[in-house]
């Protein structure tokens, strides 16, 4: 990733420069009508150059009603804009196309946006492409300033939990287990709030149906990985033998994270074919070097180990 | 204030078609009338001496029912909030209201129904998002076009679901790929492949197996697995081992297979 300032100096150039200068041209305009009117109906028609300013007054009432719808359209059609290319931002980080969705990034960033809530989801795949690129404070810079919610726009609790995961997961890619292990708290904390709320919802409108069981399947794979960060790889096969069928549920594709860090462990504990059918599990979902690069600690699994067949039609070229 | 399926506070596909039908009606007469009475008031304005006063108030007027009109707007803004945070009985009561408010322009309008449609097909009543979706497509202007692809998907959905693979195909005819977002491609290609499966064109959706598959990776984990699913059931039938093999692991390593069938029982002969 090349750029004149370190990483981190351009992520808070961008936070600042994004901010949404206020504009309320359409307050102005409304305004302007208001006392064009009442100046219109206010002035008498005497002597004459009353006259000639209660018409100016007049004809100013009728323009700025006129302007008033083509302003609101044009507004819209630029949040449009911004929104449609945010959404591109988006789809070229679920592209895996870095160097497009950096390249975006900077451009959408690089001034003031129009909507907040744009801003915020151009951010959040901001710290993700920085993730990607392993500039992993940069990210996190990003991910402190949503979290402090410093402009009074709080992300809902669904982004919050998604923005901590985040957070908290490239505290272990570098290493940095205490303060790891205190975002995991905050986590978890989330998470039992969040569950005792539903409990009570349900104790209070639920019935007699048994209330629903709430936990977080990204949680559980961030104790994996910080179970094999830490060399506690019984656990982490204890942890993943009893959670793996939420993980299913909840990762999606992602699930494949869990199986290389157990094939990992497996592999630690000397049980090679747990090893290999777990490595086997993960290969099948992602690419092998895919894996290997997100967690580094499982990259000697591809010398030990077979990775999934791909079948022929599905090879590139 | 809670809407279930009986009670008031939920309306009916029925009557939130009439209702738009009827509002919309009043969009365009309104209209129509507010420009034919500009000329009428500027001559009356100019004859009994009052200059543009008539225009103005005129125009005033038309402001303020606009203003009344945005009511419903609002509702539906209410009930996009409340069905993210996935309170769908609040979002029945707002879009209910949505769609039954007093309105003299038609923007919002079409876009109420539209939520109501997606409203529907988020609980799985199908027969009433299709009906509302292909309602929604037959009002919409050209102004409202940025509605028509995720309307489309939204009915192209609720048709396979429905077991009406025949109009669905019709719709995806309708919806070429080079306007759609990624979202909508990816969703677009599960329909597809889903809709050819069950046409039973297998070789169809082989000639694609690489791109088809890339782009089901991007879909959420259950609906991923359906679109393996399918691909593996037309590797099976034409006979390619690895590639069923293949998929139907990546279907059960992602989703829990049970759910997969009890959704599309034709994939049984793959997951089971």
């Amino acid at each position: 990733m090349e750029t004149a300032h370190s990483p981190i100096d351009e992520v808070r150039r961008l936070i600042e420069v994004s901010r949404p200068a206020p504009r309320p041209v359409l307050r102005w305009l409304g305004w302007g009508f208001l006392l064009s009117a009442c100046a219109f109906l206010l002035l008498p028609a005497d002597p004459p150059q009353m006259l000639a300013l209660k018409v100016v007054f007049a004809m100013a009432s009728f323009a700025l009603l006129i302007l008033s719808p083509i302003v609101a359209r044009a507004k819209l059609a630029e949040e449009r804009a911004e929104a449609r290319n945010v959404e591109l931002l988006d789809e070229y980080v679920q592209l895996r196309r870095w160097p497009e969705a950096l390249s975006l990034a900077r451009q959408l960033l690089g001034r003031p946006m129009r909507r907040w809530e744009a801003r915020h989801a151009a951010l959040l795949s901001l710290a993700t492409t920085m993730i990607r690129y392993h500039e992993f404070e940069a990210a996190r810079s990003v991910h402190d300033y949503l979290l402090r919610n410093d402009d009074g726009i709080e992300p809902d609790a669904a982004t919050t939990h998604l923005i901590k995961l985040a957070r908290a997961m490239t505290l272990l890619r570098e290493d940095l287990l205490v303060d790891a292990d205190a975002a995991m708290g905050s986590i978890r904390n989330d998470v039992g709030r969040a569950r005792d709320q539903i409990r009570a919802a349900h104790a209070e409108f639920g019935g007699d149906e048994p209330a629903p069981r709430f936990e977080s399947a990204w949680l559980w794979l961030l104790e994996l990985y910080r179970d094999i960060k830490t060399g506690h790889f019984d656990e982490a096969i204890a942890l993943h033998e009893t959670k793996h069928r939420m993980m299913r549920e909840q990762l999606g594709q992602c699930v494949a994270d869990g199986w290389a860090l157990v094939a990992r462990a497996y592999d630690a504990m000397n049980r090679p074919d747990d090893a290999q059918r777990a490595y086997d599990n993960a290969t099948t979902l992602v690419p092998p070097g895919e894996l290997h690069r997100r967690y580094p600690e499982t990259a000697p699994l591809a010398d030990r180990y077979a990775a999934a067949p791909i079948p022929a039609m599905l090879r590139t070229a | 204030m809670n809407a279930t399926a009986n009670s008031p506070a939920r309306i009916s596909a029925t009557s939130a078609i009439q209702a738009t039908r009827r509002w919309l009606m009043v969009a365009r007469s309104s209209t129509i009338l507010f420009y034919g009475l500009v000329p009428v008031v500027v001559v009356a304005g100019s004859h009994f001496g009052l200059g543009i006063l008539p225009l103005l108030v005129l125009t005033g007027v038309w402001f303020m029912l606009g203003m009344l009109s945005s009511r419903s707007m609002r509702y539906t803004m209410e009930a996009t909030r409340s069905m993210a945070a996935g309170d769908f009985e609040s979002a029945e009561v707002s879009l209910g209201q949505a769609v039954r408010a007093f309105t003299v322009v038609r923007t919002g309008k079409v876009a109420s129904l539209q939520n109501l449609a997606a409203l529907r097909h988020a609980k799985r009543e199908f027969a009433d998002a299709a009906r509302l979706a292909a309602e929604v497509l037959a009002r919409r202007s050209r102004g409202e076009s940025h509605l028509d692809s995720p309307t489309r998907l939204l009915l192209i959905d609720s048709l396979v679901e429905l077991g009406d693979f025949r109009a669905a195909e019709i719709e995806l005819g309708r919806l070429p790929p080079a306007d759609l977002t990624l979202r909508e491609a990816v969703t677009r290609t599960l329909l597809n492949t889903e809709v050819l499966a069950a046409t039973g064109r297998f070789e169809a959706i082989l000639a694609d197996a690489k791109p088809t598959v890339e782009l089901l990776e991007l879909l959420p984990g259950s609906m991923a697995a359906r679109g393996f699913a399918t691909v593996a059931l037309a590797a099976k039938r034409l006979g390619v081992d690895d590639l069923r093999e293949h998929l139907a692991k990546r279907a059960t390593l992602i989703a829990d297979a049970e759910a997969i069938v009890r959704r599309r029982p034709a994939l049984a002969e793959v997951l089971v």
